[in-house]
């Protein structure tokens, strides 16, 4: 166990640095010229060469990957050509807003994929399981950002089932008093819930969008490992004692199907907490950090963008590895296995 | 009890002859084949109509315009077609430079030994730190904005997956015994790597490489919406929809909604025909 634990840490030390170095690497070492994407096609040669000396660009790469290093250390991650102000601290700001979004799609798509994937299980080969398949593939084949937007037209425009993408609540709520930065729980311990019914509606659409898009690598995982599982000799044991199907599916079927969706969440989180959140958060105005990231990149903003890259990068080994430990804390088979 | 099973193996297999083929599978190939030839053919029978403006803007999809003009009076079915061959030969190119370069490094890292196979396996770490699209964004962005560029970008995105499904299948026929026979004959581990472990651990990158021409879609047009991928007035999908964001919410809904349809149905194809190919060569 301990020796799992600490490769694992180790593992997760040398992702941690090689995000920070092939970071560098990208925004700063490629062909293309940082200073002059970021101050733009019409700026005169002396406005790069301003911005060129402002961010170091001007010395040689060597001591820029040290000034670098050090900053990253330091946990810096620059400062914002587009607002003047501290990535990390518009970063930390943002980030509440996007934890509230992309852990709801985060729930949402779980039990979505749970849910689909152990009714194809159960209903294995006939038209249950078709329909979920159709599923799986119409949602991902779908983009994020089209489908937003006929969601828009229709849910918001058309029919007025949801609030208009304006932000975190709608137009005449005054945000709750800040506590844990999620306004529907800052709503409710306020004691508010008019404005927490309000935010919990403004929040449903982007976060469905997000969550009904990550489910099928879940739903295909839970449907196979819950199909093994009930076709499993355990399974057929239980049978022959006789056991009701409803008893053989959540004690020989989910407890075993349910384990192969945790790593899986590493990867559906990616897409909630970065890949899809970046065009949803633009297309709500929704206040956070992907949002932020799209605004860097329309403004040609890279340090910015280079911020928010490096904390994403981060996020996502830690979220990985974490998975790791709870894997193997819930299953010990996976620590025997590697530790052997 | 035989007698019945007979019977059963009997109708089992005479269902398995009179199905042609996956039903599923048929129609994504004649999906994806319609949308191929209209993408060849339209824009070379409507020469440059795709890029000109030279009717009203925002007219509703009719009869002469089937799926409307956008704000700029431009044909959004010739645009649309215009897209499909872009979009489509960059899904098959990035496909194939994946499969090859991703499956070359996997069979070289998985025969050339324990140093080799820890570098190739703490890079591929690395890049699959990032969320796939973030990477291909900040490769796009550092390098400028441009559809090469991006393609390139998200080419670099997927080759880390398939280097570990490589890896992992060629790792499985390393200890095979005709392995053990070409090494004894003298061949060399570049010789074995390429000749033998390659080409016998390539199906199922092989299979793998149609989903990513899927996913390689839904990214290239995710990265053309957000403006760094294929730049206006250039027709490719996800900035025909980015173009028509304003109309959208403005009640027009046709200039974004058909070039989002065609990713949905080309993507959903590569799709079903990876699900097949993987059924079919297990």
């Amino acid at each position: 166990m301990l020796r799992t634990t600490g490769k694992r840490a180790g593992v997760a030390l040398v992702s941690i640095l090689g995000v920070a170095v092939l970071t560098f690497f990208i925004t700063q070492l490629l062909p293309g010229d940082p200073a002059r994407i970021a101050a733009g096609q019409y700026a005169s040669e002396e406005q790069v060469a301003d911005v060129r000396a402002k961010y170091g660009l001007d010395q040689s790469v060597p001591a820029q990957f040290a000034q670098y290093m050090g900053d990253f250390f330091r946990m810096d991650l620059g400062t914002s050509i587009r607002t003047d102000q501290p990535v990390r601290d518009e970063l930390t700001s943002r980030l509440p807003a996007t934890l509230e979004l992309g852990l709801t799609a985060l729930l949402i798509a779980v039990l979505l994929g749970v849910g689909l994937g152990v009714t194809a299980a159960v209903h294995r080969y006939r038209i249950g399981d078709r329909l979920v398949q159709v599923f799986v593939v119409l949602a991902s084949a779908t983009a994020v950002f089209w489908i937003a937007l006929v969601a828009i037209t229709t849910l918001v425009n058309g029919w007025g089932i949801f609030t208009s993408p304006t932000g975190r609540l709608p137009r005449g709520f005054a945000p709750p008093e800040h506590v844990t930065g999620l306004y529907v729980v800052d709503a409710l311990l306020a004691g508010d819930p008019a404005t927490a019914g309000a935010a919990l509606r403004t929040l449903l659409l982007p976060a469905l969008l997000l969550g009904v898009l990550a489910s099928p690598s879940i739903v295909k995982i839970v449907r196979s490992a819950t199909i093994r599982a009930l076709e499993s000799d355990f399974a057929r044991t239980s049978r022959s004692f006789g056991y009701p199907a409803r008893s053989i599916l959540f004690q020989d079927g989910l407890r075993n199907s349910l384990l192969p969706v945790i790593t899986n969440v590493g990867l559906v989180a990616g897409f909630v907490l970065a890949g899809g959140d970046v065009i949803i958060e633009q297309l709500f105005a929704w206040p956070g950090i992907g949002g932020y990231a799209y605004s860097s990149l329309q403004e040609n903003d890279l340090f910015a963008l280079r911020g928010y890259v490096i904390a994403i990068g981060v996020a996502y080994v830690l979220i990985n590895t974490v998975l790791e430990f709870v894997y193997g804390w819930v299953d010990p088979r996976v620590n025997l296995a590697e530790g052997s | 009890m035989a007698v019945v099973d007979a019977g059963a193996a009997l109708r089992g297999n005479l269902v398995s002859r009179l199905r042609v083929g996956n039903p599923a599978a048929v129609v994504a190939f004649a999906v994806l084949g319609t949308i191929l030839t209209l993408g060849i053919v339209v824009p070379f029978v409507a020469g440059s109509g795709d890029v000109a403006q030279e009717y009203d803007g925002l007219l509703p999809p009719s009869f002469d315009h089937p799926f409307g003009t956008d704000r700029f009076g431009r044909d959004v079915f010739l645009r649309c077609m215009a897209a499909a061959r872009i979009d489509i030969a960059l899904g098959l190119a990035v496909a194939v430079a994946v499969l090859l370069v991703g499956s070359l490094i996997g069979a070289v890292s998985a025969t050339f030994g324990r140093g080799v196979d820890a570098v190739v396996m703490r890079a591929t770490d690395v890049l699959l730190a990032f969320p796939g699209v973030v990477l291909a964004l900040v490769i796009t962005a550092s390098l400028g904005k441009n559809p090469w560029y991006a393609a390139i970008a998200v080419v670099i995105a997927f080759i880390p997956l398939l280097v570990r499904l490589a890896r992992s299948k060629a790792l499985e026929v390393r200890s095979a015994d005709y392995i053990a026979a070409a090494r004894l004959s003298g061949a060399s581990t570049w010789q074995i790597a390429t000749r033998h472990v390659l080409p016998n651990s390539f199906k199922y990158p092989f299979v793998q490489s149609t989903l990513v021409a899927s996913w390689a879609i839904l990214d290239f047009a995710a990265l053309s919406f957000l403006g760094v991928g294929v730049q206006p007035p250039d027709a490719e999908w996800g900035a025909m929809i980015a173009e028509g964001v304003g109309d959208n919410l403005l009640g027009s809904w046709w200039p974004s909604f058909f070039p989002g349809l065609m990713i949905l149905l080309t993507a959903a194809s590569f799709q079903v025909i990876g699900d097949w190919l993987d059924r079919r060569l297990r």
